[in-house]
Order: C-alpha cells, then sequence, then structure tokens
C-alpha cells in the first residue's frame, strides 16, 4: 500500500489519541504541531516499521519521544537570551489545557498534580490511568517491561496521592 | 482515597478531539513536508556564519601574534648594532623554516582547535544538532551545574596555589587539563541525561581536541633538549669559528623614570682567549634544557653574549634560563654558565 495511504489512514483512526496524550503530557494546548511532527516522522520512517508491531504504539512512542524533546527545548528556551531564534514548534499560546478540556475545580488539581511528578509517573499514569492502555500497549510505547510498568504505575499511583492529599471528594 | 476511586477519577479526566478542518490541514501539511524533509536541510547554514566567522578572526588573530613575534626578539637592540648585525639577523630569521617556542605553541593550538572545529560542524549537519546562535549554555540538571562549578573552583584554586606558592608558570598545562577535564565531565552528563540531544558529541569533540592539547603541551614542556640540539642549525657557533666573545652583563632598573632607563648594563668585557672560548662552549654543551615561556620576573639580571662573525645574534643567559635567538629555554639543574658568570671564572 502507498505509504501516504497508510499514513492518512493511521492519522485518522489514531491522531484523536496522540493529540490527547500530548495535551496531558506537555500541559500547553499548542500541541497541533507536534501532533503533525508525530506523523510526519512517521511517515518518514516507515520503511523501519516492522508489520507485526502495531502502528499505535509505535506512533505512541514517536509521540511519547518528541514530548520529552519539546519539555527540554521549552525549558532550554527559557535561557535564550539577545536574539531571538527560530525554532520548528514555537509555542503559540501559553494557555493550559484545563480551558481546553474545560475541567471542573476537582480535575483540574488532578491534572496539575499529575503534571507535577517525574515524567516517568506521567507518562504511566496517562497511558494507564487516563487513555486507559493495557499493561502490554503501555510496555511497548515506553519501552519497558510489564512488570515495571505495573510497579510503576503503582508508585505513581502512590506519588499521586500524597500529592493531593485530601484535596479530592470521595 | 483508595486506588479504585483515583483510578476511577482518571478514567474520567475528559478527552479533547481535534476538529475535522483542522485534520485535513494537518494531513495536507503532514503529507507535503514529510517529502520536504527526507532532503538534508542546508537552509540553517546562516546559523554557521556566527562560528566560521570567529574561527577566521581567531586564526587571523593568531598571525598578527605570530608574526610580530618572530622579529620581537632581536627588535629592541638591532638599532644599537648597526645594519651589520641587521642583515646577519635577517639570514638568521631566513634560515628559520620550523616555527619554534611560542609560535610552535600557537600553531599546534589553532590547528588541533581548527580541526576540532571542523568535525563539530560535520557532526552537527550529519545528526542535525541545532546550533543556538548566541545563547547561554544550560546544564543538563542541578548536579551537573554544581559539578562544574566545583570543577572551576578547584581550577582557580590549583592555578593561584601553582603560581604562587610552586612558582609554576605553564598555565596553559593546568588549563587544558581542566578543560578535558570539564568537557569529559559535561558529555558524560548530556550523554546519561540527554542522549537524544547528541549534543554529548560535540563536547566530547572538544574535550578529545584539549586532550590533545594537553598531551602535545606535555610533550613539548617535558621534552628536554641540549644546546648542541638547539644550536645544530647554526653551523658557525662553535668553538674553532668563535674569536671574540663579547659579554654584557646586564639588570632590570626597579628605579626607572623611562623605557630608555629600564635596563642597566653593570659590566661589558671581551674574550679573546681560546682556552676561555673553550671552557664557555663546554659548559654550554652539558647543559640539558626545556623550551618554555618566559615571565618577566624571571629576567631580574642577566648577561648577553655575542659570538662576533657567527650566524647567531646572541645567546642570553639567565638564572634559571638560556634565550638562544629569541626562544627561551628553562636549564634543568643547575645553571653552570650562569654561576660561571657570576662568580667572573670568564672575566
Amino acid at each position: 500500500m502507498d505509504k501516504e495511504k497508510i499514513i492518512t489512514d493511521w492519522f485518522y483512526q489514531f491522531s484523536d489519541e496522540i493529540y490527547n496524550f500530548l495535551l496531558y503530557r506537555i500541559g500547553k494546548t499548542d500541541v497541533e504541531d507536534l501532533v503533525q511532527e508525530v506523523f510526519i516522522r512517521a511517515m518518514n520512517g516507515i520503511e523501519n516499521f516492522h508489520e507485526n508491531s502495531s502502528p499505535k504504539t509505535w506512533l505512541y512512542s514517536i509521540a511519547k519521544n518528541l514530548a520529552t524533546d519539546e519539555i527540554r527545548r521549552r525549558n532550554r528556551k527559557k535561557w535564550k537570551t539577545f536574539i531571538p531564534f527560530k525554532a520548528n514548534h514555537e509555542p503559540s499560546s501559553d494557555e493550559s489545557p484545563d480551558r481546553l478540556l474545560q475541567l471542573n475545580e476537582e480535575k483540574k488539581m488532578l491534572y496539575e498534580a499529575i503534571l507535577s511528578l517525574r515524567p516517568s509517573y506521567k507518562d504511566v499514569l496517562i497511558l494507564r490511568g487516563i487513555q486507559s492502555h493495557t499493561v502490554k500497549e503501555t510496555a511497548e510505547i515506553l519501552g519497558w517491561s510489564e512488570n515495571k510498568v505495573r510497579s510503576t504505575y503503582y508508585r505513581s499511583k502512590k506519588a499521586l496521592k500524597n500529592r493531593l492529599g485530601g484535596n479530592i471528594h470521595e | 482515597m483508595s486506588n479504585d476511586k483515583l483510578d476511577k477519577k482518571m478514567e474520567s479526566m475528559p478527552h479533547a478531539h481535534l476538529s475535522p478542518k483542522q485534520k485535513e490541514k494537518m494531513l495536507h501539511t503532514i503529507i507535503n513536508q514529510a517529502d520536504t524533509e527526507q532532503k538534508p536541510s542546508w537552509k540553517k547554514a546562516g546559523g554557521w556564519l556566527a562560528p566560521i566567522g570567529s574561527t577566521f578572526a581567531v586564526i587571523l588573530f593568531a598571525f598578527i601574534l605570530i608574526f610580530p613575534n618572530a622579529n620581537d626578539g632581536n627588535q629592541a637592540s638591532l638599532e644599537e648594532n648597526g645594519p651589520e648585525e641587521i642583515s646577519q639577523t635577517e639570514n638568521v630569521l631566513s634560515s628559520i623554516q620550523l616555527p619554534t617556542g611560542t609560535d610552535l605553541y600557537l600553531l599546534f593550538f589553532i590547528t588541533v582547535m581548527l580541526i576540532a572545529f571542523i568535525l563539530t560542524v560535520i557532526i552537527r549537519i550529519k545528526h542535525k544538532i541545532p546550533y543556538d546562535f548566541l545563547s547561554v549554555y544550560r546544564h543538563v540538571n542541578k548536579t551537573h551545574k554544581r559539578g562544574e562549578l566545583l570543577l572551576i573552583l578547584i581550577f582557580i584554586t590549583i592555578t593561584l596555589l601553582s603560581f604562587f606558592v610552586f612558582s609554576y608558570r605553564e598555565f596553559y598545562v593546568l588549563l587544558s587539563i581542566f578543560c578535558t577535564i570539564l568537557l569529559g565531565y559535561r558529555s558524560y552528563m548530556e550523554f546519561k541525561h540527554e542522549r537524544e540531544e547528541k549534543e554529548f558529541m560535540i563536547s566530547l569533540i572538544w574535550g578529545s581536541g584539549w586532550f590533545t592539547l594537553f598531551i602535545g603541551f606535555l610533550f613539548f614542556t617535558l621534552h628536554i633538549t641540549t644546546f648542541d640540539e638547539v644550536i645544530a642549525n647554526y653551523e658557525s657557533v662553535n668553538p674553532e669559528n668563535t674569536q671574540v666573545i663579547e659579554i654584557e652583563n646586564n639588570a632590570w632598573n626597579e628605579d626607572a623614570t623611562s623605557l630608555l632607563d629600564e635596563i642597566i648594563t653593570k659590566e661589558e668585557f671581551i674574550i679573546e682567549d681560546k682556552e676561555t672560548i673553550n671552557d664557555l662552549f663546554s659548559a654550554l654543551n652539558t647543559m640539558d634544557l626545556r623550551q618554555r615561556i618566559m615571565q618577566h620576573g624571571d629576567k631580574d639580571n642577566y648577561y648577553s653574549i655575542y659570538f662576533k662573525g657567527s650566524d647567531i645574534y646572541a645567546i642570553t643567559v639567565y638564572e634559571q634560563y638560556l634565550s638562544i635567538d629569541s626562544q627561551h629555554y628553562k636549564v634543568v639543574g643547575n645553571n653552570i654558565i650562569y654561576e660561571m658568570l657570576e662568580n667572573g671564572e670568564l672575566d
């Protein structure tokens, strides 16, 4: 099959999921460019994609790596001085996604608590907790063993509970 | 709150959707950009103008430093010695083909730095590592920042101690060790924490460059030569050809009010006795020398030895150093010739 057609199919199937993942992972609303970049990279590297693995987990792993790079790039940007330079993904706004997702006070608190955790905890909470991926899928996306996914998910929930304290109504 | 409740809360988190219009637009961009991204991008070449420009500036600066340097050693005294000596000096200078002393250090430094720079440019283009023009270096994490700060403090302390306590003047050797360690540490931290940024390759190249400089400097500073080897280029400097030797004892005048009073001549004498000339040469031949950069403070009291009729201009004997044709050498062990001159054994 033509690679443009494959990417188009994948785009219509998974773009919303990838968009959501990036939205939660980066904590900013301007992630459309990154969604595009995920599919551009997939299209350029489609020859390396093994037919027997899942395109969804492959796209997610690209998105995860891109998100890591993007967060670093944005942190690095704080250090830039003197001359503004062009970057591939200049943030168009600093609006937080809680408005876009229309989060109520309680969910906003949960969302902010997730964002404050370490990257590996964030990854596993978004993939397992919010997007309900299976342990196997999460392990494939993150490149971890299934046991590591289970233990990290457990620890991240514990850390999340500590972060929330008694702030969430039962 | 129980784990189940937390799971439910997370599952109930809302999901955003891209509108069909947005999707159409994005898909169009993806199909178009995927084609263009496959070709290597040379558009960012403009960003390279800054480092290339700075390299040329460094080379130019080095040339300005090197060329006047080649003449400096003799310029000051030429006026006193008339056209004969000037032409002799010019002959000597034209016979020197390879850079020596400070020039060699500079040439070695520039060559290594230039190779390292070219390598970094190639690596950056090959691995598409962005170059941030005029950006401040951002450390990988706080540990990295503290580690580098600690290294800088250690370097400053060691340099000050070595200079003031142990009178160690070879600052560039310490600098090359420091830069090797700093860049090695930086590349390790970048490799460990920001591997996908590939910046560690750049730090590794610069680190290797400084390590090469360190090895080179070590070779230059530890390499022992002899008087015989140094004067091998000047065939006429030997006891047979030398008929007259003129010796001038000079000292720096600490109370000088003008440039002309800076050096005072304490004593002047001429040696014509063949036996004394032979003694002087045999004393010079027994000395082991190491090429060094001389500081102003090492020049308190010195003797200038002029070999009349030879193609070498002068040898200057300092307490710990020997200067031959404007290159400086530190004497390993006792400076026999200085002691002989101080004790009046050659008068």
